[in-house]
């Protein structure tokens, strides 16, 4: 568990950091994932995904349900003019756990960050709407003021393009 | 290989694992994902598309919070009657020992105990990864075991049609060679308090029982290792039934399918 911390909490924290924008239920969602995972550790199918995948997983589900409860509580009304993720954290690589992991965790980072990068902006914005937000396909047309139709190209194009993309960075580009 | 990857659901792998299908799209879905390789593995590959996406942002960690992961995951030695033990060693005005004495005895008293009580986390963390390892091989030598087994030549898919609503899917994968079945639920309704749902096996015109079950939360259920009866299957069915089943049918078929003779 301390190895699996050391390897993915600053990525976990991140991604938790970019759906809920708020430090502390980003914190708590890490440690609610690493709990979970630790539960569910017998159900975990490496012929289905890596780690990393699994983890990814249930860390947003956790953000989202984190996010939604807070909505429903009508305690989100400052959460607009929050931070962003990035802003509101430290700076990016700063405290990792070890040098050397801090500098592989960049490299891939920059390596994926890359690779989004060469996204078109309408694909990009699209799978934003859809993974970091939870909202339906037929949210983010009305949020992006685009035919449903539209959307579902984008969303399956844009993960297809990713996909190609991460392919060519090899296995160490993100697992 | 080539008709598999033909098949509507691989059409639907970005919505799939973006959880944007409904429903009856998701169980529909995962039932062909259960016994499809190709689409399994375009899963995958799309999962680890999201996961890039999800972990490209890594961020600074605050103290205190691997401490607060690892308390919530990993039971370690507890850490409180140590501590207690140590308190009585502050000297009292009594004593003739100088106070830095009592103090400096039980700051050391403190590192040992902290030393030990590492070394208890180290280990536990140890036992803690290797105990997910045997989980995860376990875990993977099934999936593999089931793989292989659906997709022997000698099953048979038999999908049950509803005498009612079509939306739950019962599928039953019959291997006549091996005498086994294993059942597979989507989209059903748990049975009311004190019933189950119960698998019969149609032989000689008889209905045999078989295995009674109840989907979880999620109306999906998963039995395997299904005995089939002596005799040619020529079809299986469910029933509602008493938990812990009956003998004979005490109410109607609620799913049917025929399975194929020779098979």
């Amino acid at each position: 568990m301390s190895t699996l911390y050391d390897r993915f909490a600053p990525n976990l924290l991140g991604l938790a950091l970019r759906i809920t924008r708020e430090q502390a239920d980003a914190e708590e969602v890490v440690v609610d994932t690493f709990a979970q995972a630790w539960r569910e550790a017998s159900r975990f199918e490496t012929g289905r995904g890596s780690v990393a995948a699994w983890l990814a997983t249930i860390a947003r589900s956790r953000a989202l349900d984190t996010v939604r409860s807070r909505t429903r509580r009508g305690r989100l009304s400052d959460a607009a003019e929050a931070e962003s993720a990035s802003s509101a954290a430290p700076a990016m690589g700063s405290a990792f756990a070890s040098p050397v992991a801090n500098v592989i965790a960049n490299e891939q980072a920059r390596r994926i960050r890359d690779a989004l990068m060469e996204l078109p902006d309408s694909q990009r914005a699209a799978l934003d709407l859809a993974y970091f937000e939870g909202l339906s396909q037929t949210e983010i047309a009305e949020r992006l003021g685009e035919p449903l139709g539209t959307v579902k190209t984008r969303v399956r194009l844009g993960l297809r393009k990713l996909r190609e993309l991460l392919t060519a960075l090899g296995p160490e580009g993100y697992a | 290989m080539t008709d598999s990857s033909r098949h509507p659901m691989h059409e639907l792998v970005e919505e799939y694992v973006l959880e944007l299908l409904d429903e009856a799209e998701r169980a529909e879905f995962e039932t062909r994902l259960a016994v499809d390789p190709t689409l399994a593995s375009n899963v995958a590959a799309a999962r680890e598309a999201l996961s890039a996406l999800a972990l490209s942002t890594p961020v600074a960690l605050p103290a205190g919070l691997k401490q607060r992961v690892m308390a919530h995951a990993v039971a370690h030695p507890e850490p409180v009657a140590v501590e207690a033990k140590v308190l009585p060693m502050i000297p009292s005005r009594r004593s003739r020992a100088p106070l830095w004495l009592g103090a400096a005895l039980a700051a050391s008293l403190l590192v040992v105990f902290k030393l030990n009580h590492d070394l208890g986390q180290e280990r536990q963390a140890t036992a803690t990864a290797n105990a997910f390892a045997a989980r995860t091989l376990d875990a993977v030598t099934q999936r593999d075991s089931m793989i292989a087994r659906l997709t022997d030549p000698s099953v048979e898919l038999v999908t049950l049609a509803s005498t009612g609503d079509a939306k739950p899917a019962v599928k039953v994968y019959v291997d006549q060679k091996r005498r086994s079945a294993v059942l597979s639920v989507a989209s059903l309704e748990t049975a009311p308090a004190g019933q189950a749902y119960q698998l019969w096996f149609i032989v000689d015109g008889k209905p045999i029982p078989s295995v009674t079950f109840n989907p979880g939360a999620d109306g999906r259920a998963l039995v395997q290792d299904v005995t089939l009866p002596p005799g040619t299957v020529a079809a299986t069915a469910v029933t509602r039934e008493p938990e812990g089943g009956s003998q004979a049918p005490t109410s109607a078929v609620l799913f049917v399918g025929a399975v194929k003779a020779g098979k």
